[in-house]
């Protein structure tokens, strides 16, 4: 090294750096609740996080349409989009956002670790299925542990009900837990349509629709086999404390009154709601009718099938909390009715 | 880099400094465990980890990887080197379409890697020799042009051929530059396959360390995630001191060559 530093001041430097890293890190946990609860004026900014995808078609029409902004005068609603239900609860715990949307089993993960976050309500009930190109692969039996299966990733919903299956058919949940492929759904669908290496990829709408429009798929599980029943795709969830007092509530009473008018909207197929969507879902008016006519495809607050799969994960080894309750987990218990 | 006495205890006075911030900052800020587990938590889930063969598994399976891109770099590194060797307008064009590829990290490549090679191991292990075989050959074709011209006389006076003087000559007077290279490739391939593994990998039978991290991640598990980090460091350390190090000690430093 033709530049020496003096050792003492090296070794400074290095306890320096480390400090001001320490001193970052736990800074963003301070944040937890950025809106302390102060005064009875409104909340400054509320933050919400959604996925992609045409379960979160109402908080899509909620957005573009400013419905929350119009009933939270004083209120900056800031929409931010994340790839997977893991980065809604990196950032919760960092203290960077307020609500997020998602499915049950990445919220009931995080609830079991001690998060103490809350579903708020529901979003949407959806056509899972698991579809494949392959055409001698007719039912889960005739995947043969060399075969490739694609979903978003272990721990969401797709993997619990593929797990759900795979117990009532063969008694082992984990029976294809060592040929699973972690693929975003885009990359999941040009993987498995391209014949690049995936026999089955366990698809939500809208890829669920194109993946089945295509020449030689078929379904061989869909969800709701899966799961023996209806269930809630994606729920909202409240993050840790948010909710507590009365100006968080007003901003999820009014997320509520929001979501209910876009759902409203859309189920009347409101031209301009409808031609907003297929713009951003990237398909034809038409194309878009389509799916939207898809009967398993239904918007609503009710939540279903929470419990069920409390009992399932349990069961299954995900979940090892033995005090979570049903009631617990919700905000209020009227989404579960 | 020698490892002395005294560089070992600055290294654990390092370490202890961390492990102090860290507690200390824990505690003053009152962090929940999700967010910074306690380095006990870390140390007990990195035990549990190796205790069950889990972590090692995984080690052996991203190495097998690395070892297999690394090899195939290498020897179409050295190809292309022999070829650009034969021509002028052979190395040009290389060099130009290096000078393109080589800043472009192999995990921008992802998409189209799955669209041609699939979503298998083959796909991971083109990423890690795209991201091998160009600094490989930057420095192979530096290497071979900075053997002295003198050494070029000497063999022809010694009546060499030209194999005999590429494996006799020049290829120990390269060995620094081979070395710089392989470094850079060894730096490089670790951390694509790691990206790589992180965003598409198998469960259990078929994951690297990447994928170690990725389960726990969604897990939440976020003591097991810092143990997955900690053992990423350590190996990538431990192959850049002991292992590089001890090739550097019985090649260039015993020859005199290093600088």
């Amino acid at each position: 090294m033709p530049f020496k530093i003096p050792n003492r001041l090296r070794t400074g430097g290095v306890f320096v750096l480390s400090l001001v890293i320490a001193l970052t890190l736990t800074d963003c946990s301070r944040r937890e609740s950025p809106n302390a609860p102060s005064a009875d004026a409104p909340l400054s900014t509320v933050r919400i996080a959604e996925q992609f995808g045409l379960a979160y078609a109402p908080l899509a029409v909620v957005r573009s349409r400013g419905l929350l902004e119009a009933r939270l005068p004083g209120t900056e609603v800031e929409w931010i989009q994340l790839g997977n239900a893991s980065a809604i609860r990196e950032a919760m715990l960092a203290g960077r956002l307020d609500i997020g949307f998602m499915g049950i089993p990445p919220f009931l993960i995080g609830a079991d670790k001690g998060m103490r976050w809350r579903v708020f309500t529901g979003l949407s009930r959806a056509p899972l299925a698991l579809i494949t190109t392959d055409p001698a692969v007719r039912s889960l039996a005739d995947l043969t542990p060399e075969h490739r299966i694609a979903l978003p990733q272990p721990g969401s919903i797709q993997h619990i009900l593929l797990s759900m299956a795979s117990q009532r058919e063969f008694g082992d949940p984990n029976r294809f837990d060592n040929q699973l492929l972690t693929l975003a759904h885009p990359d999941a669908m040009t993987a498995l349509l391209s014949g690049a290496g995936v026999t089955a990829h366990f698809a939500s709408p809208p890829y669920v629709y194109e993946e089945l429009a295509a020449d030689g798929t078929q379904s061989i599980l869909s969800g709701r086999e899966a799961f023996g029943g209806l269930f809630t795709f994606i729920v909202g969830v409240a993050s840790p404390d948010f909710g507590d007092d009365t100006r968080g509530r007003a901003v999820l009473q009014a997320l509520g009154v929001s979501l209910a008018e876009a759902m409203a909207l859309i189920q009347q197929r409101d031209s301009t709601v409808v031609a907003e969507l297929a713009g951003q879902y990237g398909v034809p008016v038409g194309t878009l009718q389509i799916y939207l006519d898809n009967p398993e495809l239904i918007y609503t607050s009710r939540i279903e099938g929470l419990g069920r799969f409390l009992e399932v994960m349990t069961e299954f080894g995900y979940l090892t909390n033995q005090g979570l309750r049903l009631e617990n987990l919700v905000l209020s218990e009227e989404v579960l009715r | 880099m020698k490892t002395t006495p005294r560089s070992f205890l600055r290294f654990a006075l390092v370490l202890l400094a961390i492990v102090i911030l860290w507690e200390g900052g824990r505690a003053v800020f009152n962090v929940s465990p999700l967010v910074m587990p306690g380095v006990l938590s870390v140390l007990s889930s990195l035990g549990t980890a190796l205790a069950s063969g889990e972590i090692l598994h995984q080690l052996a399976f991203s190495f097998s990887l690395i070892g297999m891109g690394i090899g195939i770099g290498a020897g179409l590194a050295v190809l292309a080197l022999i070829i650009g060797a034969q021509s002028r307008v052979a190395a040009e064009v290389m060099g130009t379409v290096a000078s393109l590829f080589h800043p472009l990290p192999g995990i921008a490549l992802l998409p189209v890697v799955i669209l041609w090679f699939g979503v298998g191991k083959m796909a991971i292990v083109v990423i890690i020799v795209h991201s091998v075989f160009w600094p490989l050959l930057t420095n192979l074709q530096a290497g071979y042009r900075s053997v002295s011209p003198t050494y070029h006389l000497v063999g022809r006076n010694l009546e060499m051929s030209p194999t005999s003087f590429a494996v006799r000559i020049a290829a120990p007077a390269t060995v620094p530059y081979i070395l710089a290279g392989l470094r850079i490739a060894w730096a490089r391939s670790w951390r694509a396959l790691i990206s790589a593994e992180m965003i598409f990998g198998a469960v259990a039978a078929h994951g690297g360390i990447g994928w170690f991290l990725h389960t726990r991640r969604v897990f939440m598990d976020t003591a097991g995630l810092f143990a997955g980090i900690l053992v990423v460091m350590l190996v990538g350390s431990l192959v850049e001191r002991v292992v590089f190090g001890f090739v550097e000690r019985s090649t260039i430093d015993r020859w005199g060559m290093n600088g």
